[in-house]
């Protein structure tokens, strides 16, 4: 064991380091006016400037330099003030590449978080998106040009949203790992170093000036070290060392190994990615032959892969051992999750879609894949479900990737090799730093169920939306993990009494979960089953309207007129009475199309009142024009009837000595009968009374003996009421 | 001793891998908005069919 006992590894040892005074609370000013080392800041400033492709300023004054300064906080301030406390503390120590190990550690975990919002912020994105589909399917329900139009254009950008999801995630992890991995890289470069070269052996300022010489170089100019954590495959290259012996050349060889073993775990961490890409893009063919080619090579380079994790005399680089049994963790999840997809996502027989390909199950689910037929009336689109059923087994890969990067206890390794020390460490310091780490574990876990149960309560208080469903669905899933996690802990009663306490609030937590989950699912069947009603309605509305209006067209007599409206009044007598056994009420549709038949008749009756009062001058109106608009129709009625003549009509002759004509005011007044009808707020209309309020008008002009045939006709079948004039 | 070689690279990487994940959070800051721009657009789409709908509803029925 390398372990150094007597220095520090985590920031918990005060007595050695030199902490700032609480007053003293770190900044990146005081970072570089404590290292004195203004040319530095002057040199990194101009660097990255130069990468903002801006003019750098001039640090000889003081706006330069504030400028600089303004520009570092800036970079800076995503950062938490401990983390950059803590950074600056092992930088001043004697923990340089640990601080840089922590920093990315920092970075990584930071954009792992991010990139999980964008995920989510992406999932409620895909939900409106589908909401917004949902809308133009309603809304065009008869003209299906249009519809697969505005629906081609809301798939293509659900498309790039897919392909906005696949960026974000992918990009998260390579940039910020890499600075990671680059550090881990030159440590367990070290590492190997250390191997081989004589225990105590530093590099000289000269081998360093080598290193430095041996970098890539870009555009002519020196690159500079960090180039590395820009480019992906950057490598730092191997130190040629002139062996003079059989011995060295043994050892140099085991270094190159070495490094190529690392190398290696650094690609298939790419692969690994690009692997989740692809089951992310719903192309499950090619992500199961990846999954089969990735376990294939994994298999194939066992041994190179073993190189740097059995390393002689020394702990196992901890990281390394865990990523490879990460990898194969994540090549059977990946097929889990591919299986469970397959399954869950279709029933055997009925084609589901997802990105550009269409997929079905057999019964013994053998699965059949087809291009995406823009045509196909049967594709199910499944974009958001297997979205989050994608993002559930993401977001425990990450996890997992990020427990695993911490049981390393980055930094630890590293420091072995880049002291170079032989020291050996106590014989239970392995133990006691995991300890360590397992009660920050269970530490950070309490605290986000302490987060977690205020959630899932304004969750459950929710209600039902399509994103609140998904959310309880997620926050389910981060519950039982942190159950877990604390079921995982022995002894956890006597260990941590508080933890141990939380255990069956979280259960009942998810218990109730479960239950508003199931509750959502009954409210969403019950809505869908309302929505068909309204659309079935509105179907036979929409037929018997149009029937109506070819009828009223038609009418050339104020008879025919009343029995049309008798006609009318009995469909929407029928309606109410359809609606009431369904449960439902009026909608805005509904009251709409009524409203417009109303007006209708109200305009046809006001075309034979305006059209008497043109054939009979001297015959004064029963009622005078009440309104701007009355004069109008009169106006417009008069040239009509100047046009066409209207033939004496015996029967509505008579029918009109019976009874009044309908004039504009009492079609609206039963327009508005109708409607309060509609609403449930009339009286019933058949008993022959007046209604509320009383109406001598009407009752004068014959509406209650209209009423009153209405009432004795046999009301006819909803779907087969045609009249004939 | 940790010589100021080493301290100013890695203080130099430090401030590397800040100003990666600064880059980093800018693009995804970027990503956010032109993903909002796609739903809003997508919800245009939607209101502009539901005003056809009416519109040739209306047009059937005169």
């Amino acid at each position: 064991m390398a372990n150094d006992e007597s220095k520090p590894i985590t920031g918990g040892n005060e007595g050695q380091e030199q902490t700032p005074p609480a007053a003293e609370k770190f900044s990146i000013r005081n970072l570089f006016d404590k290292l004195g080392e203004k040319d530095l800041m002057k040199k990194l400033t101009a660097k990255i400037f130069a990468k903002e492709q801006a003019p750098t300023p001039d640090l000889n004054t003081s706006e330069g330099i504030e400028a600089a300064l303004t520009t570092w906080e800036k970079i800076a301030r995503h950062f938490s003030g401990d983390a950059l406390e803590k950074m600056s503390i092992r930088l001043h120590g004697e923990y340089p590449k640990q601080a840089v190990a922590e920093m990315a550690k920092e970075a990584a975990a930071m954009a792992d978080k991010d990139a999980e919002a964008a995920a989510k912020h992406t999932a409620q994105a895909g939900e409106t998106l589908k909401k917004a589909t949902a809308r133009i399917d309603a809304a065009t329900p008869d003209i299906s040009k249009e519809q697969g139009l505005l629906t081609a254009k809301v798939q293509l950008s659900r498309e790039e949203l897919l392909a906005k999801l696949k960026g974000l995630e992918l990009f998260a992890n390579p940039v910020i790992a890499e600075a990671g991995e680059a550090t881990l890289q030159d440590a367990a470069g070290d590492e190997a170093k250390v191997e081989t070269a004589p225990a105590k052996k530093k590099r000289t300022t000269k081998e360093k000036k080598n290193k430095k010489a041996a970098a890539p170089v870009i555009d002519g100019a020196p690159a500079p070290d960090t180039a590395a954590v820009f480019t992906p495959d950057a490598q730092p290259k191997p130190k040629i060392e002139t062996t003079t012996s059989a011995d060295d050349a043994a050892k140099e060889a085991m270094r190159l190994k070495a490094l190529e073993s690392h190398k290696l775990y650094r690609k298939l961490d790419k692969e690994i990615d690009s692997v989740w890409d692809i089951i992310v893009s719903g192309n499950p063919t090619a992500a199961l032959e990846s999954i089969a080619n990735l376990r294939t090579k994994i298999k194939d380079q066992e041994d190179l892969l073993s190189v740097a994790t059995n390393t002689k005399k020394r702990t196992p680089n901890l990281l390394l051992v865990s990523k490879l049994e990460m990898y194969m963790e994540d090549i059977a999840q990946m097929e889990d999750g591919m299986d469970r997809l397959l399954k869950k996502t279709a029933k055997p027989g009925e084609w589901i879609l997802f990105g550009d390909k269409q997929y079905s199950l057999d019964k013994d689910g053998k699965m059949f894949v087809k291009e995406y037929e823009a045509d196909s009336a049967t594709a199910v689109l499944v974009d958001e479900t297997s979205l989050a059923h994608f993002k559930q087994i993401n977001a425990q890969y990450l996890a997992k990737k990020g427990a695993a990067q911490e049981a390393a206890t980055p930094g630890a390794a590293p420091a072995q090799g880049e002291t170079g020390s032989a020291k050996e460490g106590t014989p239970d310091a392995g133990d006691r730093r995991q300890a360590e780490r397992l009660t920050e574990r269970l530490e950070r876990t309490m605290q986000k169920v302490a987060d977690m149960t205020t959630r899932a309560e304004n969750l459950i208080a929710s209600g039902i939306t399509v994103n609140d469903s998904l959310d309880k669905r997620i926050m389910l899933d981060e519950i039982r993990g942190a159950l877990e996690i604390l079921n995982s802990y022995p002894d956890l009663q006597k260990t941590n009494g508080v933890a141990f306490a939380m255990i069956p609030g979280i259960k009942n937590l998810e218990e109730r979960l479960v239950a508003s989950i199931a509750e959502d699912r009954n409210k969403k069947e019950e809505k869908e089953r309302k929505d068909n009603n309204v659309r079935e309605v509105m179907q036979v509305l929409d037929s018997k309207i149009i029937s109506l209006r070819n009828q009223l067209t038609k009418i050339t007599d104020e008879t025919a007129l009343t029995k049309l409206e008798d006609q009318y009044a009995d469909f929407v007598r029928k309606l109410n009475a359809e609606l009431k056994h369904r449960g439902m009420t009026t909608n805005d549709g509904i009251q709409h199309e009524l409203k417009e038949m109303e007006a209708a008749f109200d305009r046809k009756a006001g075309e034979f009142t305006t059209a008497k009062k043109v054939e009979s001058p001297d015959v004064a109106p029963a009622t005078p024009p009440e309104t701007p608009k009355a004069s109008e129709s009169v106006e417009v009625a008069s040239s009509l009837a100047a046009e066409a003549p209207i033939e004496p009509d015996t029967a509505s002759a008579t029918s009109t000595a019976k009874e009044p004509p309908a004039t504009p005011d009492r079609r609206r007044i039963r327009a508005k009968d109708l409607r309060k009808r509609e609403q449930g707020t009339e009286d019933d209309d058949d008993d022959g009374k007046p209604r509320r309020g009383g109406n001598s008008k009407r009752s004068r002009r014959g509406e209650d003996a209209r009423v009153q045939r209405a009432a004795a006709r046999k009301p006819a079948d909803l779907s087969k009421t045609t009249f004939t004039i | 001793m940790t010589s100021d070689e080493e301290r100013e690279a890695a203080l130099e990487r430090i401030l590397d891998i800040m100003y990666s994940y600064n880059k980093f959070k800018e693009n995804l800051d970027d990503l956010k908005k032109q993903q909002q721009n796609l739903v809003n657009r997508a919800l245009d789409q939607a209101t502009q069919a539901k005003r056809n709908s009416v519109l040739t509803k209306i047009t059937n029925l005169f």
